[in-house]
């Protein structure tokens, strides 16, 4: 327990005494063995338990992202694994009881969906702590025996079970094949009992703050993301994801504390292949360029890892739509690279995408690294200053923002010009202006949403002509009267950004302002005055 | 070095920020502003006292035109006032002069009307020609004062007027005095140009015959009654206006008949004379 910080990462131990016995009838690890591939479609129904509990027995230290990596196993299984949000069920920090009252649920839903002559799927997923008595939940310990047996008492035609926590006693690490057993291939899709675990005998299953999660729940989620399509058939099957699980667990933890080798165990009979997700289906997929380095891909702006690529491999992930920091590790080097797929599609990462950055800085920022962290906007718009000489305006610039974390520094330069008219007078007013800003923004769905306060800086001129200026002047009156000013007041505003690639976004913002300036009496002197104004504007920002 | 060069770039945008001075909606600086005094109010004050400068034109035909034009008013009324002239006399108040030389001037001439706004409108409502009541109730207006306006070049006579606004004094229409070479109104007075500062009297006595100023049409008639030089007794009209000298020998009279409010208005005068010593002839109206 405890835990240990290597090559910038904290690894925290998982419960070591696991002891559940599970017994496996066979251990399916070829593909030949499933030589027709049965996929998920109308007539397979998926229903998943997913599980997560940071806080464990009173003896177990807390872990740090057995939640979330709950809370991601589950949206992915609703993105790619075609489980609906109402039968993926969620327990976070429960007690036994309410994971019992969950397979309770599932156990009626599969039946009913047995009823209908449709094939049920079940999925369960828990990352917490465990042993070999069983999961422990805060509130008590879910016996292993139990689980097992609530399980099967769900109708389901398969079940595919995900454990993140704990070891197994007595079993070899990685694939063993078991005993052989009779099987009858049968024209059926495949029946019975999977189970993928996080570590064997002996050993602990890890966290990791690079990964934000445990080492083996990013494989899986990697895996089931893209990573684990050997075939590249758009297909990720129980076999394909073991081997790339396995494969990519061992050779992590090889360079950590301590090593992990999952386990496979299954008991399984009829044909085909069992098809967990379908990458192909995503909207959205990211793909880097072909070679030996690392991709770690983190979701904007949340930071969290979406999942690992290795570009000698697999080198495209499905991910959900949205904003993704692409991290590049290749031997000491390190360069990260964004792409937007907030509108879905693919995303082809190449090496000029990629800018170096210090490893430190990496590591010690992870997701959030800024890329461009600089902007520049033109804008265009309208300009309200209701009760003055000048009531409307146009408005148009351009703003240059450097954005540090969630805040932006930003700095607007702006023409304002438009027809002036006083009492006496018509002409026009053209103005410079804008000033430095600060502002905050955060992300609404695919929109950015900044609020922000400045400075307006104005500078002002006015030339005005009396409507009658030719009488004015055969009278010997002055028919004209220029003047310059200066104005100065507080902003805030509110801007909107709408993502249209990787560097432009469009814009649409509307700010308030009030400004001070000095006005000239009509029969002579000034006084100071207060001019409220409003603008709105859209724009194109180019990020850089 | 830095420090200083941002302190000082900071001051420059504040002294920046507050130099000049921008025309604000309400910008309209005055042609000219005249002062004015109310010198005796027989009266009552009301409330909404407002002053209107009616321009008068005279039209191919002969009739007066009027169009009025709001003053801004800046007033410790009752007493003392100030009106600010902000715009030109409009266009259609414009007559063009011709010198003697042949070259025109555009001008415009125009009273001050010191009225109750009775409706409330902001505005002198002028009167058409058939009109039997008024809207708006004038007060004052200075007498034998008129606005004179000048564009263009300015008249060569008489002098003293400038381009732009003058203030003139007008000479005044007198009455026939019994006994006089003739009996018809008589001019007295030359007309002169006061500086726009003069101090401008009126009296507020609401007397009805001002309400002509408010018609915005009227056709003068020329006035009526004597022809030639001297008096000859003549049969007084009943209804007509009598002076008589004091000694009761000599008198004059003048008899107007307006037919409405905006209508043409003409004056007839007629006069009598007898040597003191002769007897008053029957129906002598002197006593």
């Amino acid at each position: 327990m405890g835990s240990t910080r290597r090559a910038g990462q904290v690894v925290s131990m998982r419960k070591l005494s696991c002891r559940a016995r599970w017994h496996v009838a066979v251990i399916l690890v070829s593909a030949c063995l499933f030589p027709l591939g049965q996929g998920f479609g109308a007539e397979e129904e998926r229903l998943a338990v997913v599980v997560g509990a940071n806080v464990g027995a009173t003896e177990d230290e807390p872990l740090r992202y057995a939640e979330s990596d709950a809370r991601r196993f589950r949206d992915l299984l609703l993105e790619l694994g075609d489980v609906r949000a109402d039968r993926a069920l969620l327990v976070l920090g429960g007690s036994p009881e309410d994971v019992l009252r969950s397979l309770t649920e599932v156990r009626g839903r599969a039946a009913e969906i047995s009823r209908s002559g449709r094939r049920v799927l079940l999925f369960f997923y828990y990352s917490g702590h465990g042993d070999d008595d069983g999961l422990h939940l805060p509130r008590g310990t879910l016996p292993i025996a139990q689980l097992r047996a609530e399980l099967l008492q769900i109708p389901a035609d398969l079940r595919v079970t995900f454990l993140d926590a704990c070891r197994s006693l007595g079993r070899a690490k990685g694939v063993q094949r078991g005993a052989a057993f009779a099987l009858t291939a049968t024209p059926d899709s495949p029946r019975g009992a999977v189970e993928l675990r996080a570590s064997s005998a002996g050993e602990a299953a890890q966290e990791s703050e690079e990964y934000a999660g445990a080492v083996f729940t990013h494989f899986l989620i990697s895996g089931l993301r893209g990573g684990a399509d050997a075939d590249q058939d758009g297909r990720v099957t129980l076999t394909e994801l073991y081997s790339y699980a396995y494969r990519r667990t061992v050779l992590r933890t090889g360079t950590g504390p301590a090593l992990q080798h999952p386990a496979f165990a299954a008991e399984l009979a009829g044909t085909g292949e069992v098809i967990l997700t379908r990458p192909a289906r995503a909207s959205a997929t990211l793909e880097v360029p072909p070679g030996a380095d690392r991709y770690l891909v983190f979701s904007i702006p949340s930071a969290a890892v979406v999942g690992e690529m290795l570009g000698g491999e697999i080198s495209q992930l499905a991910v959900p739509p949205g904003r993704f920091l692409v991290a590049r590790r290749s031997g000491a080097n390190t360069a990260v690279a964004t792409a937007d797929l907030t509108w879905g599609g693919r995303r082809k990462l190449t090496d000029s995408d990629f800018q170096p950055i210090p490893r430190e800085e990496l590591v010690l920022r992870g997701g959030r690294l800024e890329v461009r962290t600089r902007r520049i906007e033109p804008r265009a718009g309208v300009e309200f200053a209701p009760g003055s000489a000048q009531s409307v305006a146009a408005r148009a610039g351009a703003a240059l923002s450097w954005a540090l974390g969630s805040f932006d520094l930003e700095l607007e330069a702006a023409y304002v010009g438009g027809n002036a008219n006083t009492t006496g007078f018509n002409g026009t007013e053209q103005s410079v202006t804008g000033g430095p800003g600060l502002a905050w923004h955060t992300y609404l769905g695919r929109w950015t949403m900044a609020m922000g306060v400045g400075l307006e800086l104005r500078y002002s001129w006015q030339h005005l002509t009396r409507p009658d200026s030719t009488r004015a002047a055969q009278a010997g009156f002055p028919t004209f009267q220029n003047s310059s000013f200066g104005s100065l007041g507080p902003r805030a505003g509110l801007r909107f950004s709408l993502p249209l690639g990787n560097h432009l976004a469009a814009t649409l913002g509307a700010s308030a302002a009030g400004l001070f300036h000095r006005e000239q009496a009509s029969l002579g002197g000034n006084h100071v005055v207060f001019r409220p104004i409003l603008f709105a504007t859209g724009g194109l920002g180019y990020a850089f | 070095m830095r420090f200083e060069m941002q302190r000082a770039a900071w001051i420059a945008l504040g002294l920046c920020a507050g130099c000049g001075q921008a025309a604000g909606p309400h910008f309209n600086p005055p042609f000219a502003t005249l002062f004015g005094v109310i010198t005796s109010s027989s009266v009552p004050t009301p409330s909404e006292v407002r002053v209107a400068l009616v321009w008068r034109k005279k039209d191919p035909e002969g009739n007066i035109l009027r169009v009025a034009q709001k003053l801004g008013v800046r007033a410790d009324f009752p007493v003392r006032f100030r009106l600010d002239i902000g715009t030109l006399p409009p266009a259609d108040a414009m007559n063009v002069g011709m010198n003697a030389d042949g070259s025109a001037f555009h001008y415009a001439t125009g009273s001050l009307i010191i009225y109750e706004d009775v409706n409330g409108n902001g505005t002198l409502d002028l009167l058409p020609t058939d009109a039997v009541g008024t809207i708006d109730r004038v007060l004052g207006i200075p007498e034998h004062l008129s606005v004179f306006y000048v564009e263009s070049s300015v008249p060569r006579s008489p002098t003293g007027s400038q381009r732009g606004f003058n203030l003139r004094r007008e000479p005044a229409q007198v009455d026939p005095q019994p006994g006089a070479a003739t009996c018809s109104s008589v001019t007295v007075g030359t007309r002169q140009y006061l500086p726009l500062s003069s101090e401008i009297q009126v009296a507020l006595t609401a007397a009805p015959e001002l309400s002509r100023e408010m018609c915005a049409r009227t056709t003068p008639a020329p006035d009526g009654g004597c022809s030639g030089p001297s008096c000859f007794p003549g049969l007084v009209p009943p209804g007509a206006l009598v002076t008589c000298n004091p000694g009761g020998t000599a008198y004059v009279y003048k008899l107007c008949q307006p037919a409405t409010l905006c209508a043409s208005s003409t004056c007839d005068y007629g006069c009598g004379q007898r040597n003191p010593g002769d007897p008053a002839p029957p129906d002598w109206p002197c006593p």
